[in-house]
């Protein structure tokens, strides 16, 4: 009877077996494209990473030359070296200058940036006219107190770039 | 040369802003210069004593002012001078600078605080 009966819908059995198999093989190609997908996702997401970590880096090491430059100015100013204070003053505003538009820094940042370039900007004729003037005396106070405190605000930005870096 | 009337236009506009303490001023390197960020520009309102500014006109010890409008590459775009005491813009330009000196060194706060200090019988 029930070999009559598997001879009989031997073509339906298949056909359902087959839907079975099928149905199983559509779930597990479904979960492996998935899974690939989430594969891809997650590499791409490591890429973005290291591309944010290295521009983090890229960026402190850029700030870092220009804090060395605003270094190298207050030493030249202290010692009363004119010619390198100027040089000093105009590489450093260069270096501040190229990180003006820079979006990993904060809006607070990009302010002090910007408010250190203009003050190198107004700095810049001063150290001429001293290095230009015969038996100039130092610069004043003022000037070496502002110095320090671009020295800072970089420096703090620095550190804030380096560990945002650490902790990538 | 004439200013600029636009520019004279923002420094009025820019007075009224800080004297609602819209406006923030900065100190800068130079004790007589301070600056007002602005979206893609600064502007600077300096107080200048006659050896710098060397105009003949002007009386040895009479300060003139001069408000500039800087670009963020550094360059300076447009300036105003106010002259002698006389001249056209000094008085728009030396309320100016008093207004950015108090604001930019906090000095208002400082006399709210002591007034509150004093009325309060603290020392």
């Amino acid at each position: 009877m029930s070999l009559a009966y598997f001879k009989e819908h031997y073509g339906d059995l298949a056909s359902v077996v087959g839907l079975l198999v099928t149905m199983v093989g559509f779930l597990a190609t479904i979960r492996n494209v998935r899974k690939a997908r989430r594969a891809a996702e997650e590499a791409r997401q490591a890429a973005r990473l290291a591309v944010a970590r290295l521009n983090s880096q890229l960026l402190a090491n850029e700030l870092g030359a220009a804090l060395e430059r605003v270094r190298e100015t207050d030493a030249a100013i202290r010692e009363c070296n004119w010619d390198g204070a100027v040089y000093r003053c105009d590489e450093a505003r260069f270096r501040l200058a190229s990180l003006l538009e820079n979006h990993e820094l904060r809006e607070a940042e990009r302010e002090l940036i910007r408010v250190a370039f203009d003050d190198f900007g107004m700095i810049l004729p001063d150290l001429q006219k001293l290095r230009n003037d015969v038996g100039s005396k130092a610069a004043g106070p003022r000037l070496a107190k502002r110095l320090h405190k671009i020295i800072e605000a970089l420096s703090r930005t620095k550190g804030r770039l380096q560990s945002s870096v650490m902790e990538m | 040369m004439s200013p600029n009337p636009k520019f004279v236009q923002l420094i009025k506009s820019l007075k009224t802003a800080t004297e609602q303490g819209r406006i923030e001023w900065s100190e800068t390197v130079d004790e007589h210069t301070f600056r007002a960020l602005l979206p893609n520009a600064i502007v600077r309102i300096a107080k200048v004593f006659n050896e710098k500014m060397q105009l003949e006109d002007q009386d040895l010890n009479e300060p003139a002012y001069i408000a500039s409008l800087v670009d963020d590459g550094g360059e300076v775009l447009e300036s105003v001078t106010s002259g002698q005491e006389r001249g056209q813009h000094y008085v728009l330009l030396s309320e100016l600078f008093e207004l950015a000196r108090r604001r930019a060194r906090r000095i208002d706060d400082l006399l709210d605080r002591l007034i509150t200090n004093v009325d309060s019988g603290r020392r």
